[in-house]
């Protein structure tokens, strides 16, 4: 009980030490003028796109963004189109269902936000060993509970800004498009900035990971960022040659780095959504027991 | 009190480490299963796509429309000697799409394939004499159960079989027409094909046109989905187009 108290009071002052130093003012910041500004240019984007096609086929321009794209989101020809770029036709299906914007905004984050992470949450352990301010904490607490704490309250602070950006994401769309169904594109939204938190708390893990293998803050982003770039390079590349026969070595490959459980957030279906949900933060997990394994051993 | 005491990070980390490692050899036989489905749906599709007859003016695109079963692929004609062939060709004659569907359905459909094909792919006519001979049953069945449905009189049924019987003479008709025309070399196979389909077409064309001025006004509603002409063409129709397999042997 004392060792879970301890990990408690390292997640509580893991975010307030981020408010106090405004880093998670500037973290929820940055997430917030990342979504408002992406989902605006994507809004900005579709209405220029709709107007010029309309021009295009000779009809009357809608007044507003889009209403062509509903259309267009409802016909057979570009559901159609949509299945062949998929190549998975239940999935297609089941995105045609989501609005265009909840989408973009799903793909923003899941693009975005591990690199974000990699950025912000790296340095948390590496620059407190530096400074040896990591010591006086350690004689209160294991290094166990310390680190886990670091990592519970770099994912809460995430949490937090996913949501908030969410809910930015909405609020563009509420003001941009007047025909814009709140409840659905809400509640997807909302949902993609889950799943998005999910897929991040994998490269939490790798970035606090790393964090424990160096003195330095600066060293240890380089070697996360160097870790990210060889995870997704290898997660691409088994993607791309696993198959049957020995082939079957690089789905292990595949299915050790975030992206290879990624496509699992987008399928809304509990079947596919429920292990993706679980995997994710046991990757990250695993990614921050390695690092653990050196920390755990090493002289502070 | 005890338990939090276990909870140190080896055995989490173990934990997690069990449940990856769990993960990954979980799926391993599903995806094993995956990629020999996702293989067999490529060889499907393939298949399908070669079956298909939409505008192909080959052999295998008229004889899809006159009910005349394909020949057997070379590929999947290993038979192990002790197979019986008769029976065999009769299920293939039943419905080319049919036979397609049973062959690829089920656990092992290589080894069936090989105990059901015969050693030596049939000859054209065989094939015909083969389909023609459940045609008549299967065409029987179909009559009454269309017959049914309608609620056809005496009078229309009589109409039905004489329409029916119209159209297989104009089909032989003109199937004969256009076997003379490949056998001059006259026109270019290609085209002979495409036309010999588009009086084939024709031909069922007018017969619908036909059903619709002799039989009840909702004779279409209530012969439901399933219904169609094709399944009322007598496969001998295409019996002068033996002989013709390598002229029209283009797909």
């Amino acid at each position: 009980m004392r060792v879970f108290l301890q990990f408690l009071i390292v997640t509580r002052h893991e975010i307030v030490d981020a408010f106090r130093s405004k880093r998670a003012i500037t973290l929820i910041l940055l997430y917030l003028l990342g979504s408002i500004a992406a989902c605006n240019l994507f809004v900005y984007s579709l209405h220029r796109i709709e107007d010029e096609l309309v021009e295009a086929m000779g009809l009357v321009p809608y007044g507003e963004a889009g209403g062509v794209t509903r259309a267009l989101w409802n016909s057979d020809h570009f559901r159609h189109m949509l299945t062949g770029l998929i190549g998975d036709r239940e999935l297609a299906v089941q995105l045609l269902s989501i609005p265009p914007l909840a989408i973009f905004f799903g793909w923003v984050a899941l693009s975005f936000t591990p690199l974000l992470v990699i950025l912000m949450s790296t340095p948390r352990i590496a620059e407190e060993v530096g400074t040896s301010s990591a010591r006086f904490v350690l004689f209160r607490t294991t290094r166990g509970s310390w680190c886990c704490g670091k990592f519970a309250g770099q994912s809460v602070l995430l949490l937090a800004a996913l949501l908030l950006s969410a809910v930015a994401a909405w609020v563009v769309g509420l003001i941009r498009m007047p025909s814009f169904d709140q409840v659905h594109s809400l509640t997807a939204i909302l949902s993609y900035g889950l799943k998005a938190w999910v897929y991040a708390i994998a490269y939490i893990g790798l970035a606090l990971g790393v964090s424990q293998l160096s003195r330095s803050p600066v060293i240890a982003t380089g070697i996360a960022l160097v870790m990210m770039t060889i995870l997704t390079g290898v997660a691409t590349a088994s993607g791309h040659w696993r198959g049957p026969g020995w082939f079957r070595i690089l789905d292990i490959t595949y299915l050790l780095t975030p992206r290879g459980n990624h496509m699992a957030l987008w399928h809304p279906d509990f079947a596919h959504l429920v292990p993706g949900l679980i995997i994710l933060p046991a990757l990250g997990f695993l990614y921050f027991s390695v690092g653990h394994v050196f920390f755990s051993r090493r002289d502070l | 009190m005890r338990l939090p005491k276990i909870v140190t990070m080896k055995i989490l980390g173990i934990a997690v480490l069990t449940l990856v490692v769990g993960y990954i050899l979980g799926g391993w036989a599903p995806r094993s299963d995956i990629y020999a489905l996702e293989k067999k749906i490529a060889q499907l599709e393939h298949k399908f796509e070669e079956r298909a007859y939409g505008g192909n003016p080959s052999l295998s695109g008229i004889t899809q429309m006159l009910n005349v079963p394909d020949k057997p692929d070379p590929q999947s004609s290993r038979g192990d000697g002790e197979s019986d062939a008769e029976s065999s060709a009769d299920e293939g004659a039943i419905e080319p799409s049919e036979a397609s569907t049973t062959e690829e359905e089920g656990e092992e459909p290589e080894a069936e394939n090989e105990a059901e094909v015969p050693d030596e792919p049939e000859s054209f006519e065989k094939r015909i004499e083969q389909a023609a001979e459940l045609w008549g049953m299967r065409s029987d069945i179909a009559r009454n159960s269309f017959l049914t449905n309608i609620n056809a009189t005496e009078e229309e049924s009589g109409r039905f079989d004489i329409l029916v019987e119209a159209m297989n003479i104009r089909l032989e008709s003109t199937i004969e027409k256009w076997a003379a025309t490949l056998n001059k070399d006259s026109v270019p196979a290609r085209e002979a094909g495409l036309r010999m389909m588009n009086e084939i077409t024709d031909a069922l064309v007018l017969t619908y046109d036909e059903l619709n001025r002799s039989m009840p006004p909702s004779w279409s509603d209530d012969a439901g989905n399933e219904f169609q002409l094709v399944d009322y063409i007598d496969p001998l129709v295409a019996m002068p187009l033996a002989g013709l397999e390598d002229t029209l042997q283009f797909d």
